[in-house]
């Protein structure tokens, strides 16, 4: 089936991906060591978390806190589709069952789902350029349908990304067509020697008051990291 | 009247062997109410105090918003409100409680649980989770890290007294609550959704997961009497209860009062057929009392007997045959009685209403309500079967009966 679906592949069907991977790879690389602050806020608190933060390809990530204080050291390991929390104030380490993996991650708008996913917009997704900057609005805008059996739980999902081909926006649909949540890339700025958005905002659809914001402090790319650092020994260090 | 209760009991004795026939039989309509009366009262208590009194209280008071959202931070800001409940002098018991959900496990084995933040000394007052439990003891009065868990999620997570286990929930805060915690106490609370998934812990240690100190979700109040929450509501609301939303239990749980109510209608119909047989027994006793005696009452009425005092001879005998009846059947009704409140009866497995497992054991209860409620109505009904044949009796035209058979 994939097969049949690649060879029939246009050269524009290419252009496309490679646009489509643009959104998937900001602030990822090889691997990375970045520090970032996470600020949330819902209709009942507001919370700002700094944290630190190491990733090696698409499928081993390690996310540490280091504020505030009350949470220092609670840490959050994803390798493959698995993820498990380290929670220093009673050192243990609690692996997150599949049921809760589309709760929210650290009180955020974020979901566990949204951290482990690891696989490209272009392999789970059919899509459609809808627009391009020569019609007049100087984006791309992408319109992606899940594949039959692919493992997402959206209805359709929107890339747009600007003429000069950074991100700008990913929105996310419901199957009703409702936009469930949208996420802006915004502050583009040079770290770790790219040029990339800097702060993602994360805004639900229905309490649009609410918001998570994550910004980039300081990212490094191609750090040379051992698989160790991404196992659950290093979790509780 | 002496007389005529004289006479009466002599008639009713002239056919010793159909009277006695009649009276055991109502005897044994009114052992059968007596003890099936027992029985659901009995049942009926344990109902009431498993699906009311220990599940909803008698009265309850959330957060306005709590009982549709379910949402953790609609609480209840606790700060002395319980303490002024328990001071009322209509109040017997009062808890509060503390919700929340969380993961509940170790490194690799986890489940959702439901928590159930609780002040030991008020919860046990009202449940007796104390005597449910299956293996070691119930949380300490003080918070101490300590958890209970129900029976099922126990054996699920192959955890027993003594282990610690970790819970680790979304804190309304935004932070990740957790904690961990020595399992004190397995209990098999009868809850088909608690012994599956539930763990009670001190409501601070729950407080302190949550990030809601100082509050809770609910508060459970009790009286003597379910039935008597309307006057233990207004009772409450005087505490200064503020925009709380304060009910009943019939009220927050219609499904329930309407399934305690079925109870007593279900056992109207069961007394109401027992009693409209008994009452043909009676109307053909009586009515082949005066077919047989057409001559005798014949004469009497000759001799100058009033139709009245014919009406009131019937009757009486009727009346006789009925308080017979009642003695008897208190009699075998006593001793069915008596098993039923010391032995009970055995209902094997599958006792189940709305979520929670009954002791399949029910034992009866005797209340001066129930026996009453069987005796006199049938003493009135044996009394009322015997009106028509009383009246027979009184138009009897007496040269004619005399005459006649």
């Amino acid at each position: 089936m994939m097969l049949i679906w690649l060879s029939v592949a246009s050269a524009d069907d290419a252009e496309i991906v490679r646009l489509l991977n643009l959104t998937d790879d900001i602030a990822r690389g090889e691997s990375s060591v970045a520090t970032l602050t996470m600020e949330v806020k819902t209709a009942r608190y507001e919370r700002s978390v700094t944290m630190k933060a190491w990733s090696k390809g698409t499928d081993r990530s390690l996310v540490v806190i280091e504020e505030p204080a009350k949470e220092k050291g609670v840490a959050t390991l994803k390798v493959g589709d698995d993820m498990w929390n380290y929670l220093p104030k009673v050192d243990r380490t609690m692996k997150v069952p599949a049921a809760m993996m589309g709760g929210s991650w650290m009180g955020s708008h974020v979901t566990n789902d949204d951290l482990v996913k690891g696989s490209r917009l272009s392999e789970d997704y059919t899509f459609t350029l809808v627009e391009q900057p020569q019609d007049g609005d100087a984006r791309y805008v992408i319109e992606l349908v899940p594949k039959p059996d692919a493992p997402v739980v959206w209805g359709k999902v929107q890339v747009v990304i600007s003429e000069a081909e950074i991100p700008v926006s990913t929105e996310f649909y419901d199957e009703g067509g409702d936009l469930v949540r949208s996420m802006l890339y915004q502050d583009v700025k040079t770290i770790g020697g790219r040029e990339m958005p800097s702060t993602f905002l994360v805004v639900p659809a229905d309490a649009p008051e609410e918001y998570t914001k994550i910004s980039y402090g300081d990212i490094q790319f191609d750090v040379d990291l051992p698989d160790s650092t991404f196992s659950l020994q290093a979790l509780k260090q | 009247m002496k007389f005529l209760v004289a006479v009466a009991w002599r008639n009713l004795w002239r056919q010793s062997r159909r009277s006695l026939l009649t009276a055991s039989a109502m005897g044994i309509a009114v052992a059968m109410c007596l003890a099936s009366v027992a029985l659901v009262d009995g049942m009926y208590g344990a109902f009431a105090d498993a699906l009311v009194t220990q599940s909803l209280g008698h009265v309850q008071l959330h957060n306005g918003e709590y009982p549709s959202t379910k949402q953790p931070w609609h609480t209840i800001d606790d700060e002395g409100l319980i303490e002024r409940i328990e001071a009322l002098p209509g109040v017997t018991g009062a808890t509060d409680r503390l919700y929340g959900q969380a993961l509940l496990g170790d490194e690799n084995d986890s489940t959702g649980a439901i928590l159930v933040g609780i002040t030991p000394r008020r919860e046990l007052a009202l449940s007796p989770l104390d005597e449910r439990l299956v293996e070691g003891r119930f949380l300490a009065d003080e918070a101490a890290q300590e958890v209970v868990l129900g029976k099922g999620m126990a054996e699920d997570l192959e955890l027993s007294v003594g282990d610690s286990v970790v819970i680790i929930t979304q804190a309304t805060d935004g932070s990740l609550g957790n904690e961990l915690l020595e399992i004190v106490g397995i209990v098999s609370s009868g809850r088909t959704a608690m012994d599956r998934g539930g763990a009670w812990m001190h409501v601070e240690d729950l407080q302190d997961v949550l990030a809601l100190y100082g509050q809770v979700h609910e508060i459970l109040v009790t009286g003597p009497d379910p039935d008597a929450s309307a006057s233990l509501l207004a009772e409450v609301e005087g505490a200064e209860t503020g925009d709380l939303l304060v009910r009943t239990w019939q009220e927050a749980s219609p499904q329930t009062a309407q399934m305690m109510g079925m109870q007593d209608a279900s056992m109207a119909i069961f007394i109401a057929i027992i009693f409209g047989v008994a009452s043909l027994g009676v109307l053909n006793t009586m009515l082949m009392a005066v077919f047989e005696r057409t001559r005798e009452l014949g004469l009497m009425k000759a001799l100058g007997m009033t139709p009245l005092r014919v009406v009131a001879l019937v009757l009486t005998e009727a009346a006789l045959l009925g308080l017979l009846s009642c003695v008897l059947g208190a009699i075998l009704g006593g001793l069915l009685d008596w098993y039923l409140v010391t032995e009970g009866l055995d209902f094997g497995d599958g006792l189940e209403q709305m979520g929670v497992t009954f002791d399949p054991i029910i034992k009866g209860e005797v209340t001066l309500k129930g026996v009453v409620g069987v005796l006199v109505p049938l003493f009135f009904i044996c009394v009322l079967a015997a009106v028509w044949p009383a009246i027979r009796a009184a138009r009897l035209r007496p040269v004619e009966s005399m005459r006649g058979l």
